[in-house]
């Protein structure tokens, strides 16, 4: 994995926008950078992280690429390792709560105490008492991981309903003392059920000013399709090809080739300027100049 | 693959590899694409490495994503280098970090290098077996959670390795040269690892799926796809099967139809698959609301010999679903308007419980044989029919399901299966049955689970409302209220919040009622169901419509909801024959009326001035109990007609019409108007500010529209004109409701009536004069009040008669209403094609009807005669509007408006003289009343002078005396002699026809002198006609008025023959039969001049 900090040139635009919105000093709130592939995305994603990561702004990204499931749980729950699990206590124990090996509603005649207790009902956990689940240290409940099993679709939705409910209810107290992000790579292979949560739980409890302080960054080859009643949150943006500078400052400066003209204008037609492309060419001239003292891997 | 499309060299068009940088033919540079570079590089950089590295890097492409571990299969060996080479591996740039420890390549370098290796299928499958067995391996190793992971992996490359054998083995079994022995066994062991490995496939996707762990389902197939173009077409098929289930499950309905109907639409698909496939489309056409094609969908499925019984019962019960969701959507049963005023709602009441007799004798004989039919009131509206019949099939196809469910023993579909019965017993108004059943239900095994229980128990409580059992139903339902309201589902809650109202509201608590539907409209808007909102709004309305004294804030509620949607009652197609039944009834009921009330009142005697006599005219009388039984005859006949045709609709109307012919839809949004034709397909999206008229064309009796008749038009740009009918389920709430919200819109609209109020216009006007007149006449003539003959001018009367009787102030309206309006107004509209044949058809028949019985349908002449006119009316204008419908073509138009006028003209003239001898009829009838026996005789003999072609009326004797008093001898003489020796004449006739033959010989000898012979004959003659006339009142039984002319008659002819004695003895018991003044005043004068 190549190093973004030493070889990230460029995308000044999309990194300003995202500081002023970490700021404040713009009313949008959701930043879309849509562009093909190759073209820096998931880089400019993670330079941002960085600069989240210099300034101490607690962030999480999540990344449709990786090769996990990201149903809701496991959507919610790197959210929250994401963003520090200290502040989610009440979330993971809403957690431990429903994820017993298989939730079915207990016999009992009418008893809906049983129920309520069971599903718990939305105060059981807006108080601070902790008392299920194992303490990992000091605050710090212990997610058993578990999955959701519910043997009835409207159950299962009641109960990720009130994990969100919980999730948003921890994520409100940590945005009272300051900004946090969201990060969303690779949009394009969302799945249902996070792209469920994302277009039914989260961007619309941004819209309607549930939740403030928290600004979300989407990036893929498609992101999602919002109407114009949006339009004052969104910053939309795609991502250029990189201009000849750019190329001779990645080449030179940051890969460390010989700053010949021909080379360099070479390159950046080769590349037409397109990130992945330009990467993949210095890797090339890099690997034809080593030495070649690498052992054979066969 | 991305990039790797074969190009062509710009200049010489040449093919050339993805990769090439120069034309190998004409050396042409050639720039590369972004993917074409791409791939060049990495073929560069390949090149550049050492062989064993590069050869790895290529074996990194396969898995989907690489850590050390997976590193070490790769390379096939464990060194200890691993951890270093993937080290070395991650520094390229197109190696991205998927996660910790774990890395891929960006897709379009492993794409890229996937397709190399399709080349070396032997050496990429060894690769895949041991990527397989490490999977196994490592599955074996780790904890539970993430096994679902591991095993994941290991059935994708299950799937590959069965699908590259079994393709390998049949490219073995085609070159081998005698394929005879080896390959079957083969062919078939590489078919059995494709099944195995798929079975392992649909396990591990059902498990997560029928858990809704959904995104696992969802990876679990994604990774099953990813390389699907290796895979044998089965297991393409299968994923594509599962693709689509998985939609459905994501609510992308159509992505869902899409893949099945891909896959439906191949003939070799694999019988079990098909089933499923059959079934599932359906499930996702309920959910969309495309209830007709579900229902083919899943006969699809049935007509599968593969079926499973299970699945059979799966088809039936959605066949069931789609049934009633079609039925659910119309609301409920119709719900009749309460009448405002006392009287008409007593009317009402008698009337229905008429109505109601035949209906309820059929349906009580049908419950009691066991068959599933609504109670009779509910049958008693034609409204209903429809909904009972799809309620019928959907209780049929239930019940399929039940018995498979049964004989399997499958309690939990079981209660699914009862819950749909118990709705439609209740329905039916089969309440104990429904009890029954629902406590049963909730005995079953799977019941106690309380979201299941909760179910069944807002069901029970429906059927305990029914029964009015209030108190219990109450308290169960806020029981399920709180499991409901416990695991949030929303669809449920609304559904006890609109039970529960409804249970306060029957039980009188008004107020709490209102609140409970309101939180249930709250609820049903939040989750977005438009059934539940729906439900509520619809009890609301029938609440509206079932009392006059309902809370106010219903209008408010009802008018301020956002989205409303009205269905109509009836399939459109339906709709014609629904208009031409009602049009039809009315007038059928007078005309059997005027069959059957009418009888011949007794014939009085008049004589002329030279002493002949002839019957007096007579009149048509209405015996009151005829008057009374023959509509109810009417009402009963049509009742029993009418059963019959519901029942028959119940059982035997064809569902497949219905389904192609969904009832069409109406919805109203807060910002538009949408429309869905009767495929259920969207027709209309009008923006309400884009209104620009309405059109309105109502048929109201009064104030009401009649919903057969009335339509109303939305005119807007950009779009068709917007029909809505009057059949559609609350049609003025959707008029009101339209033209409130294009006003507030701000719509620049202009309005056009075509409205008529029958009652209101001066069409209306006429009818109420004509009945006014009719029961006048008849009230006259049946002697219940003063007879009007004796007050008005002769002639005056005899107009009025003519016109009463005539029923032209009645018939004119009703066809300028049922057949003139419609026709030119759907000219107008363009709407139905059939209506004017039918309406010539309909002309035709009473016209030909009139002509080849004579008039003698009906009884009186004048009605006749005025039917005949109706039905030639009928007849011309119909073909005069078929000739408009032709258009263009001048012609015809002007041929059958000429034909139309002609027959016209001609009919008139065929029925001028028969109206000239009803009038001369009618008015001598009243002299006959004034006492004026003379002028009587005088226009019964025009009467009889008006020779007419139609209408006979039997009048042989008038015609005789015409003869007799034109002194046309000879021929009197033969019309008596006629008359005289055809016994089929009555002893009264034939008494008159001698005495009237006495005197006019008498008076022919007078004239020119006679023989004795001849004098002797006509004493003869009078000697007959006074026994005749003794026969004749012993015969006739005849009342004394008629005895009194009768035996006046008598005594005449005894003075016209000089028999003094006998003559004086007649007369007296003359004077003493009579009690009309004017006929004693009369005798007694004769009486005096004899004594004298
Ligand atoms: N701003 C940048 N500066 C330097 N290199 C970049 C930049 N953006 C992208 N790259 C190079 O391009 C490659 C692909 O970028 P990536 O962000 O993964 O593209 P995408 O996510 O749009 O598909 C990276 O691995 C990196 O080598
Ligand atoms: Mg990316």
């Amino acid at each position: 994995m190549q190093s973004i900090d030493k070889l990230f040139v460029n995308r000044e635009k999309q990194t300003a926008g995202f500081i002023k919105m970490l700021q404040g000093q713009t009313p949008k709130r959701i930043m879309l950078i849509e562009a093909s592939g190759g073209l820096g995305k998931s880089w400019t994603v993670e330079f941002m992280r960085v600069e989240c990561q210099r300034r101490g702004i607690p962030n999480t990204e999540i990344d449709f690429a990786d090769s996990i499931v990201f149903d809701f749980l496991a959507l919610l729950r790197r959210a929250r390792d994401g963003f520090g699990i200290a502040a989610f206590n009440l979330f993971t124990q809403a957690i431990n709560e429903v994820t017993q090996p298989t939730v079915r509603i207990e016999t009992g005649a009418a008893n809906t105490n049983a129920i309520n207790n069971l599903l718990g009902q939305s105060n059981t956990f807006s108080g601070s008492n902790v008392n299920v689940g194992e303490v990992i240290a000091g605050n710090v409940i212990k997610d058993n991981s578990f999955v959701i099993n519910a043997d009835n679709a409207v159950v299962r939705q009641a109960l990720q309903d009130r994990l969100s409910g919980a999730f948003f209810a921890c994520l409100a107290s940590l945005t009272s003392q300051g900004p946090l992000c969201f990060f969303f790579d690779t949009y394009d292979k969302v799945t249902v059920e996070a792209e469920a949560w994302l277009m039914g739980h989260l961007l619309p409890q941004i819209r309607d000013g549930l939740i403030t302080n928290v600004v979300v960054v989407i990036a893929g080859r498609s992101v999602p399709k919002l109407d114009n009643q949006w339009d004052h949150l969104i910053a939309r943006t795609g991502l250029d090809l990189l201009s000849e500078p750019h190329v001779k400052e990645y080449l030179v400066q940051r890969r460390g080739l010989n700053d010949d003209p021909n080379v360099i204008k070479a390159l950046f037609q080769g590349s037409t300027g397109q990130p992945q492309l330009l990467a993949m060419l210095a890797d090339n001239i890099l690997r034809s100049q080593a030495s070649g003292g690498d052992d054979d891997w066969l | 693959m991305t990039g790797s499309e074969p190009h062509q060299c710009p200049s010489c068009e040449q093919l050339l590899r993805p990769t090439s940088l120069f034309c190998p033919r004409c050396g042409t540079p050639i720039m590369p694409t972004v993917s074409n570079a791409l791939q060049l590089s990495i073929t560069q950089i390949l090149a550049s490495m050492k062989p064993g590295q590069a050869e790895v890097m290529r074996r990194c492409a396969i898995p989907r994503w690489f850590d050390a571990e997976i590193l070490a299969v790769l390379r096939e060996r464990d060194d200890g280098n691993n951890a270093n080479i993937l080290q070395q591996v991650a520094e390229y740039s197109f190696v991205r970090q998927i996660g910790e420890g774990r890395y891929a390549f960006i897709d379009d370098v492993r794409n890229y290098l996937l397709g190399d290796w399709r080349l070396r299928p032997d050496e990429l499958r060894r690769i895949h077996e041991r990527l397989y067995t490490y999977f196994e391996r490592r599955m074996g190793s780790t904890m539970v959670e993430n096994r679902a992971t591991w095993l994941r992996e290991i059935v994708s490359y299950d799937l590959l390795l069965a699908s590259t054998s079994s393709v390998s083995q049949a490219k073995l079994a085609d070159e081998l040269t005698q394929p005879a022995s080896t390959d079957p066994d083969v062919l078939t062991q590489a078919m059995t690892k494709v099944e195995r490995a798929l079975l392992r496939f649909r396990n591990l996707f059902d498990a997560a799926f029928n858990a809704h762990r959904m995104a696992e389902a969802e990876a679990i197939l994604l990774a099953a796809e990813e390389q699907s173009n290796i895979l044998v077409p089965l297991v393409r098929d299968w994923l594509l099967y599962y693709r689509g289930k998985m939609n459905f499950a994501m609510v992308r309905l159509d992505e869902a139809i899409e893949c099945f109907e891909i896959l439906l639409k191949r003939d070799d698909l694999d019988p079990e698959l098909y089933v499923l496939l059959a079934n599932s489309l359906g499930d996702v056409q309920v959910e969309a609301g495309q209830w007709s094609a579900s229902i083919l969908s899943y006969q699809k499925a049935l007509a599968t010999p593969k079926i499973e019984l299970a699945q059979q019962a799966e088809a039936h019960l959605g066949i069931a679903d789609a049934y009633n969701e079609i039925a659910v959507s119309a609301g409920g049963w119709h719900q009749p308007q309460i009448q405002k005023y006392p009287i008409a709602r007593a009317f009402a009441k008698v009337f229905q419980s008429i109505a109601i007799i035949p209906m309820f004798l059929l349906v009580s004989i049908l419950r009691r044989l066991g068959a599933a039919v609504p109670k009779p009131l509910i049958l008693l509206r034609y409204q209903n029919w429809l909904l009972a019949r799809i309620f019928r099939a959907s209780r049929e196809q239930t019940m399929a399901a039940y018995r498979i469910f049964r004989q399997q023993n499958d309690q939990m579909n079981l209660i699914r299966c009862e819950m749909r019965l118990i709705d439609i017993d209740v329905l039916f108004g089969s309440v104990d049955e429904a009890i029954e059943l629902a406590k049963q239900s909730l005995e079953r095994p799977g019941c106690e689970e309380p979201y299941r229980k909760a179910r069944v128990q807002v069901t029970l409580a429906r059927a305990l409302i029914a029964k009015r059992d209030f108190a219990q139903a109450i308290d169960m339902l806020n029981q399920a209220l709180t499991v409901f309201r416990a695991v949030d589902d929303g669809r449920w809650e609304a559904r006890v919040l609109t039970t529960l109202g409804r249970a306060l509201q029957e039980s009188g608590q008004t107020e709490a009622a209102l609140k409970t539907y309101q939180a249930g409209l709250v609820r049903a808007r939040g989750i977005g169901s438009v059934l539940s909102r729906e439900r509520i709004l619809y009890e609301l309305r029938t609440w509206r419509r079932s009392e006059l004294t309902y809370p106010t804030e219903i209008s408010t509620i009802l008018r301020d909801e956002p989205t409303q949607r009205f269905v109509a009652r009836f399939p459109r197609f339906l709709l014609p024959y629904l208009q031409v039944g009602q049009t039809l009834l009315i007038p059928l009921i007078l005309v059997f009326a005027a069959i059957v009330a009418p009888t011949v009142g007794n014939q009085t005697i008049v004589q002329a001035s030279n002493n002949l006599v002839l019957p007096a005219a007579d009149v048509y009388i209405f015996p009151w109990y005829r008057l009374i039984i023959s509509p109810l005859i009417m009402l009963v006949a049509t009742g029993v007609g009418y059963s019959v045709l519901g029942l028959i609709v119940l059982w035997y109307m064809p569902m497949t019409q219905l389904r192609n012919n969904q009832p069409t839809v109406h919805t109203l949004t807060p910002d538009e108007l949408i429309h869905y034709d009767s495929s259920g397909h969207e027709s209309h999206r009008i923006k309400w500010a884009d209104v620009t008229e309405i059109i309105t064309a109502d048929r109201r009796v009064w104030k009401r529209p009649l919903m057969v008749f009335s339509r109303s038009f939305v005119r807007s740009t950009m779009q068709p004109l917007l029909r809505v009918d009057g059949i559609t389920g609350w049609y003025n709430s959707v008029i009101y409701l339209i033209e409130k919200r294009a006003r507030e819109a701000g719509a620049q609209m202009s309005y056009l009536s075509a409205n008529i109020s029958l009652l209101r216009s001066a069409w209306g006007g006429v009818i109420g004069l004509g009945t006014l007149l009719l029961s006048l006449i008849i009230a006259s003539v049946n002697g219940w009040i003063p007879n009007l003959a004796e007050f008005l001018p002769a002639t005056f009367y005899a107009i009025l008669q003519l016109v009463g009787f005539s029923g032209i102030l009645l018939i004119g309206p009703t066809i300028f209403w049922t057949v003139i309006r419609p026709l030119r107004l759907d000219n107008e509209f363009a709407l139905d094609e059939r209506l004017p044949s039918l309406a010539a058809m309909i002309g035709f028949i009473v016209m030909v009807l009139f002509i080849i019985t004579d008039g003698a349908i009906v009884r009186v002449p004048i009605f006749s005669v005025s039917l005949f006119i109706a039905g030639v009316y009928v007849f011309s204008e119909g073909i005069y509007q078929l000739g408009v419908r032709r258009g263009k073509d001048r012609r015809w138009r002007t041929g059958v408006t000429i034909v139309g006028f002609g027959l016209l003209l001609g009919a008139m003239l065929i029925v001028r003289e028969t109206v000239w001898r009803e009038f001369y009829h009618a008015r001598s009838y009243a002299y006959a009343i004034q006492g004026n026996g003379a002028a009587a005789a005088d226009d019964r003999l025009r009467e009889v002078a008006q020779t007419s072609l139609l209408f006979e009326r039997p009048m042989v004797i008038e015609e005789a005396v015409l003869a007799s008093q034109n002194s046309d001898w000879e021929q009197a003489d033969q019309q008596y002699t006629a008359i005289v020796n055809n016994r089929g004449y009555d002893a009264r006739t034939q008494a008159l026809a001698y005495h009237n033959w006495a005197l006019t010989e008498l008076a022919r000898c007078k004239k020119n002198s006679c023989s004795e012979a001849e004098l002797a004959r006509i004493a003869q003659f009078e000697a007959t006609a006074i026994e005749l006339i003794d026969q004749a009142i012993t015969q006739h039984n005849a009342n004394p008025e008629e005895r009194a002319v009768l035996l006046e008659a008598q005594g005449t002819a005894y003075i016209e023959v000089g028999q003094i004695p006998a003559a004086i003895q007649k007369l007296t018991e003359a004077l003493a039969s009579t009690s009309e003044p004017q006929a004693q005043q009369r005798i007694r004068e004769l009486l005096n001049s004899l004594q004298r």
